[in-house]
């Protein structure tokens, strides 16, 4: 019996990695594993098995993707992550791509990075909440310049930025603003003043 | 509460489950609930929508671009805000933990006691200065008690002095036992007539009086 699914589509393209890994001589150990999610970056992101053990059969239904746990070295946007990164949840999703042995040294010797941005390190109060700090900051006598909000980012993952210095001037800006736009074609024909 | 008017071609099913919800919805005759008056979240989709599959939305490269810039920027910012007001939050309860508090109140305390060091020393110099004082003016006028005093005894003395003289003075002209005989005598034989009266020229007037036993006799 066929079986025919219905509903919405994922963007997911490619196979589990338990159907690419179970094929493979050697369990696929040392071969390159792209995620099909990631080719939508310019520059290349691949994983290298290291490691591959499988995972005990909880699926209720033998049409459900299996699970493997495998130790990968992770390239992400042409960056290599510092520590070897474990993959057990998310290796039942079909979004797995094997690279064929001839296009590895593609893989490897890619150098393409993302353009390093520099965010800034604190940034400007919503304008009510700035005036009532500035009032609080002179009823206490405090110096009123100093009032900036400290930018939170988060610490994961590999970053195509980094948090500027001290004194350093920031590439992007982040404001309660609309700030300066992507695409500024978007904003052309807007006749309202200080839209961008 | 007003129970929810049944409408026509309303599924039984769905009328049921709306019944939870009958507070929400009719406040009032003139209100119209959109979220609630067809199918509930958790009833399964209708029959006539179950193999209807959404078109999936396709947005242009530029515009996702600047949405995920946007969105970036946004949820950058209310995080950072959000940890902001955590973190005064955090301060101001740490400002009212108990240790602090205590800390605090021992401080406060300290410098409390410290002004009123202060004070008690200042009132203690105004204090002593005072009693100094206090007891000079005593010793003064306990001084000067005693010199009225003084004076006030020796001039009893004096009178006391003086009457004893004119008693012992007068002493001689006493009546005694001895001379009483002569006394009475003396008395017996030289009348006096105090019943007198006084004209204008203040020439002593006697009358004599003859009859009658009154005491014209002087004693």
């Amino acid at each position: 019996m066929v079986i025919k699914y219905i509903g919405r589509t994922h963007y997911f393209k490619g196979q589990p990695l338990w159907e690419i890994l179970g094929n493979l001589k050697n369990h696929g150990v040392g071969r390159l594993v792209i995620r099909g999610t990631q080719q939508r970056y310019p520059e290349i992101s691949y994983m290298k098995i290291l490691k591959v053990a499988g995972l005990p059969d909880v699926s209720k239904h033998p049409h459900d993707p299996r699970k493997v746990i495998v130790l990968v070295e992770r390239v992400f946007r042409g960056q290599k992550s510092p520590v070897l990164v474990q993959m057990d949840g998310r290796t039942y999703k079909p979004d797995f791509m094997l690279v064929p042995k001839d296009q590895e040294a593609k893989y490897i010797n890619a150098t393409e990075t993302p353009q390093l941005r520099i965010m800034p390190r604190t940034t400007n109060f919503p304008p009510l909440l700035k005036e009532i700090l500035i009032q609080e900051a002179q009823e206490q006598g405090k110096d009123v310049s100093d009032i900036k909000l400290e930018l939170v980012y988060s610490p994961l993952g590999i970053k195509s930025y980094r948090i500027a210095e001290e004194g350093e001037a920031p590439t992007t800006e982040i404001k309660i603003e609309l700030g300066q736009p992507a695409s500024p074609s978007l904003y052309e024909n807007i006749k309202q003043e200080n839209a961008s | 509460m007003i129970r929810l008017l049944v409408q026509i071609n309303v599924n039984v099913l769905t009328v049921r489950n709306l019944n939870a919800y009958d507070h929400i919805i009719s406040n009032g005759p003139h209100i119209q609930c959109v979220r609630w008056k067809r199918k509930p979240i958790w009833l399964p989709p209708a029959k006539s929508k179950l193999f209807r599959i959404p078109e999936r939305k396709v947005i242009p490269t530029e515009e996702s671009i600047e949405l995920k810039r946007l969105h970036n920027n946004y949820r950058t910012y209310m995080k950072s805000l959000m940890t902001y007001f955590i973190e005064t939050e955090k301060e101001k309860e740490f400002c009212f933990n108990k240790l602090v508090v205590e800390k605090n109140a021992q401080e406060d305390f300290e410098i409390c006691s410290q002004i009123n060091d202060k004070w008690n020393k200042k009132v203690a110099m105004m204090r002593e200065e005072r009693l100094i004082q206090e007891r000079e003016d005593r010793q003064k006028e306990i001084l000067e008690k005693v010199q009225a005093k003084k004076e006030r005894d020796s001039k009893i003395l004096e009178k006391i002095d003086e009457e004893i003289r004119k008693a012992k003075e007068e002493a001689k002209t006493f009546i005694t036992p001895e001379n009483i005989d002569k006394a009475i005598v003396n008395a017996l034989e030289n009348i006096t007539e105090h019943n007198v009266a006084i004209d204008l020229k203040v020439s002593i007037i006697i009358q004599q009086v003859l009859h009658g036993n009154s005491s014209n006799i002087g004693g």
